[in-house]
């Protein structure tokens, strides 16, 4: 249905509707296409109110900001091995919950889930104290890549969870039912169907490591990461190169966004389609 | 598969329960341990300005450096052109730093090595006043984000949900996809920015006529509870929006005009059919919100500069980092932890929805 | 109830470049069971949510009592939809639902409850008001869906296609129920429907709707016996249909050359001869007969092909060249031996339909 008359009486709320929306999204915005116009400004503090001419200079100073480069560089690190402990943690709580058929599923369910709703410091003091404590572990990258690994399970727990529930468990007992054993189902059978979300679990594991700063914060000690190191920063004070590393992350940030709409897009035009 | 289902409860359970129990621990150093651990504490931060003052001697010629009035301390402001006695003298300094800190360090160890620790509620009772009010503030602070965000988002996330035509969604949802993912510290930084002192707040109402910046005047937004919370509002709010989107998406708009025609007014049909639909989701976006904005580190270290502002995060993070008191912070995390609990709690009883609806 | 007619005078909905409803003129009398009936796509849903006031035409005017509709919306008409997935609120129990639209119009608690469980008996589900919709069955969700909208006192209650979703029993069980409760409450019925059935059994008078456009409006009797168009004739009903040309027409009797032969029809719209035409005949009025009966009009010889038992009918079909034809036989008659053979098959010329080539309803 294109252009259908919309019906009368509700062209004046619908108006109110769209005047909020305009504003709200300009409140989104704003803020963000100032911090963009800034990182070009030749002003050495960030603003746009002081124009002193248009720069590169912001960002041609980053590769030579060798604390930024061996942040990055620990952000990798802490991501990869999120990723490696996140997935299969994340895996095996999906097949426990999906499986199992018994009532301490709900309770299991609320422990799995728990590090969602528990706030990102209490994770890092925690991570931090068992390492320490039991094991002698200083804080480090590796308690960084722990303390984020217990709730980046999570969510990988809650996607595997989602594409389990879709799964046809007959195609699982055929194979049973035609000899074979339990480990060559779960290889030939399940994981292939898991494949997509594994993908996408990892996606998003890598994304929510390198974007995390609370539960980071706290676990990582005296180390750091591009993101602790650019919160540092900005505790002493503004700088444009901060705004250069944001204009970044804004520009990648803008191409994944309309990459992923667009096919989301076009995958609900196929599924209306078909 | 079910040995590493016990892992993933290692991986929470074990550590949080050495949290609780060190939060039960009450440390009998005394006041020794606290003053060598800030000792230390000061050593490092001086080690870390004489780093950055190295790194700007380095490109000192190159780039001028910012004049920020948040330099550590007015000795360490390298001005003009880099001179090798300079340097020497900083590496120097650096080097009778470090030492001192190997020396206090050693101090510290032998200080706990000596401890005695007993069981007791100390680490709770002994919670300052101070402590308790900025506690409370934390929590109310973010209650007020979540009530805020939720006001704000209701109407936006069900404008998309029930817009109609396909590239008005995809449009709609582009802007609030893009500002989500985009990283929270930015988010938090680009507001900090409208709110300094030499900010653009100031700037337009300089250029209003209401103040006068030459003249030095001007409103210092950052650095008050006020203005952490602004900031966070902004930081934290799509984190309302989509849980809302979600669920709203999924009523039947069929319902909508059923209650339309049976002459409902807007205000009735989103009272008794959408907002209760939508109720799982609000409670999910109430629950992330809150937990993200009394649990938030960065807004108000950056905000506050380490200026005014208390956030009970900071207090946390002080009780591990600057007091070295980590019986204390365990103690206080484990009062954050179960404030958020009782937020969960309370959520999922008032939208009587239950732990299945709120994770997902 | 009286003087609350509903007229549509020249209305038509275009959606961008496509026309859903061509200008389109109908009225539909007080308290009349009125049914639009036509196949998924042809309009009569857009013409509903119309009346409704869910949509404005894009040309005409609604009126419903001599009151135009223009400017008014759905909440302010004196109309009633029940939609087709019911809309019933999951949330709220039975009787909140019933009484929605009261409290709506801020009609006190007391008086609400008394009102619902009024109506909860009407539609005989006295003591079910507690529970939530989820907990009845398709039938009684139904009836809650009438109850609800019967509330609000409407002048019009407006159906598209409520009973889709029941299965075959319950739905032909429902019908029956629907006529009495509109026959109770003398409210005006406009029912939308694909199902000639349910238009058939239930409706006063049925518009048959293709295309965007309204091709006949009758009885039921009207619509099935003299159908306006070669898409009435098809669609309501089955039938056999032979194409040829007009050989000559008299006194509303047609007589047009087919590769079977010349056969005799009433001849419906302007036929002149030389026109292509079209001879409908419904299978029940086809007949077998002696092959030396002595009448010579409208008699084909067939094989017979196959011969269905559905009970009390018979289902005979037979082919003569590429002609098929099929007859619907008593189960009391001359077809009950019939398995094999070539048979004599005729029919009254009074029974068959003479028109014009048009658009036929695909099976």
């Amino acid at each position: 249905m294109t252009a259908a008359t919309p019906s009368t009486g509700r062209d004046w709320s619908d108006t109110v509707l769209n005047a909020y929306l305009a504003v709200f999204y300009a409140y989104l915005f704003l803020p963000l296409l100032l911090m963009v116009a800034a990182a070009f400004n030749a002003s050495p503090t960030p603003s746009v109110t002081d124009w002193q001419g248009f720069t590169l200079d912001w960002f041609r100073r980053l590769p030579q900001d060798q604390r930024f480069i061996q942040g990055l560089w620990h952000s990798l690190i802490i991501a990869a091995g999120v990723i490696v402990i996140a997935l299969p943690l994340g895996l095996a709580g999906a097949l426990v919950l999906t499986r199992l058929q018994s009532r301490a599923t709900t309770s299991l369910y609320t422990i799995l889930v728990s590090p969602i709703l528990t706030p990102g410091i209490v994770l890092g003091v925690t991570t931090m104290i068992f390492w320490r404590d039991t094991f002698g572990v200083e804080a480090g990258l590796f308690t960084a890549a722990v303390a984020q690994a217990s709730f980046i399970a999570s969510y990988c727990m809650l996607m595997f969870m989602a594409r389990l529930q879709r799964q046809d468990r007959a195609l699982e007992e055929a194979a049973l039912d035609l000899g074979a054993s339990p480990v060559l189902v779960f290889r030939r059978i399940t994981l292939p169907f898991l494949m997509p979300t594994m993908i996408t679990a990892s996606f998003i594991a890598f994304l929510q490591s390198i974007e995390n700063y609370n539960t980071t914060f706290f676990a990582i000690g005296s180390s750091w990461t591009l993101v602790t190191e650019i919160g540092s920063r900005m505790r002493f004070g503004l700088s444009p190169t901060v705004n250069a590393i944001g204009v970044l992350f804004v520009a990648l940030t803008v191409i994944a966004a309309v990459v992923w709409v667009a096919t989301r897009r076009r995958e609900l035009a196929r599924r209306a389609a078909g | 598969m079910l040995l590493t289902a016990a892992w993933v409860l290692g991986l929470i359970v074990v550590p949080q329960l050495r949290m609780i129990e060190r939060a039960f621990i009450v440390d009998q150093r005394g006041d020794e341990a606290a003053l060598v651990a800030t000792e230390i504490e000061r050593a490092y931060a001086r080690v870390f300005a004489i780093d950055q003052d190295l790194l700007r001697a380095a490109d000192g010629a190159a780039a001028p450096t910012a004049p920020s009035p948040f330099a550590p301390s007015p000795s360490s402001r390298a001005t003009g052109a880099a001179s090798p006695e300079r340097t020497a003298a900083l590496e120097a300094e650096k080097a009778e730093a470090q030492a001192r800190i190997v020396e206090l360090e050693a101090r510290e160890a032998e200080i706990q090595a000596a401890d005695r620790t007993t069981y007791a509620l100390g680490n709770f009772t002994g919670m300052s006043r101070i402590h308790a009010w900025i506690f409370v503030s934390t929590l109310f602070y973010a209650l007020c984000v979540t009530v805020l965000s939720f006001l704000a988002c209701y109407p936006v996330a069900y404008a998309v949900a029930t817009a109609r035509r396909g590239e008005r969604v995809a449009l709609l949802m582009l802007g609030l996809v893009i500002p989500y993912a985009i990283n929270e510290l930015l988010r938090i930084f680009s507001w900090v920015m409208i709110l300094e002192k030499q900010g653009i707040l100031n700037g337009a109402l300089d250029a209003l006529g209401l103040i006068d910046m030459a003249a030095g005047e001007g409103v210092r937004f950052v650095a008050s509870n006020g203005a952490v919370f602004v900031v966070m509002v902004y930081a934290y709010i799509l984190f309302m929006v989509f849980p809302i989107y979600n669920t709203i998406e999924t009523l039947d708009r069929n319902q909508i005009e059923a209650a339309r025609d049976l002459g409902a007014s807007a205000w009735r049909i989103h009272w008794r059919v959408v907002l209760p639909h939508a109720k799982p989701g609000i409670a999910v976006g109430a629950v992330m919100t809150f937990m993200l904005s009394a649990g938030s580190i960065a807004a108000p270290e950056i905000v506050g500069r380490g200026l005014h502002p208390d956030w009970f995060s900071q207090v946390i993070y002080r009780r591990f980092f600057e007091s070295s008191n980590w019986n204390q912070g365990s103690a206080y995390a484990l009062v954050l932890l179960v404030a958020c609990v009782v937020f969960v709690l309370v959520v999922m009883k008032l939208f009587r929805v239950g732990i299945r609806d709120i994770a997902k | 109830m009286d003087g609350n007619d509903v007229a549509l005078t020249g209305v038509s909905m275009r959606f961008g470049d496509f026309t859903a409803v061509h200008p389109t003129d109908l009225t539909i009398g007080a308290g009349e069971f009125f049914s639009i009936l036509g196949p998924s796509g042809c309009g009569k849903t857009t013409i509903l949510r119309m009346i409704s006031g869910f949509l404005d035409p894009s040309s005409g005017d609604i009126a419903i009592g001599g009151r135009s509709m223009a400017g008014i919306g759905p909440n302010r008409r004196p109309t009633a939809l029940i939609f087709q997935n019911l809309a019933l609120f999951p949330l709220m129990t039975v009787w909140e639902n019933v009484a929605f639209g009261l409290e709506a119009r801020g009609v006190a608690l007391a008086d609400r409850k008394r009102r619902a469980d009024e109506l909860l008996a009407l539609v005989a589900l006295d003591g079910q008001g507690g529970k939530k919709p989820t907990e009845l069955s398709g039938g009684q969700r139904q009836r809650v869906a009438v109850a609800r909208a019967l509330a609000v006192e409407p002048a019009v209650l407006l159906l598209d296609e409520p009973l889709s979703a029941l299965d075959l029993k319950l739905r032909q069980h429902m019908r029956a129920e629907l006529k009495d409760i509109q026959r109770r409450t003398g409210v005006t019925f406009i029912y939308i429907t694909h199902d000639q059935g349910e238009a058939l059994t239930m409706s006063d008078r049925i518009a048959v709707m293709n295309a965007g456009r309204v091709e006949q409006v009758g009885t039921g009797d009207e619509i099935y016996d003299t159908p306006a168009s070669p898409f009435v004739a098809t669609f309501v009903g089955e039938q056999n249909m032979f194409q040829g040309r007009v050989a000559s027409v008299s006194g509303g009797t047609a007589v047009v050359d087919t590769a079977l032969g010349p056969l005799h029809g009433v001849a419906r719209g302007g036929l002149a001869a030389g026109d292509q035409a079209l001879v409908f005949v419904r299978p029940e009025r086809v007949g077998l007969v002696e092959a030396d009966d002595g009448e010579a009009v409208n008699r084909v010889d067939a094989e017979v092909e196959r011969r269905d038992l559905e009970g009390s009918f018979v289902n005979l079909f037979l082919r003569a060249g590429d002609q098929r034809i099929s007859l619907h036989l008593t189960n009391a008659g001359a077809g009950r031996d019939v398995v094999s053979g070539r048979r004599r098959v005729g029919f009254r010329p009074a029974d068959a339909v003479v028109m014009g080539v048009g658009e036929v309803a695909r099976e």
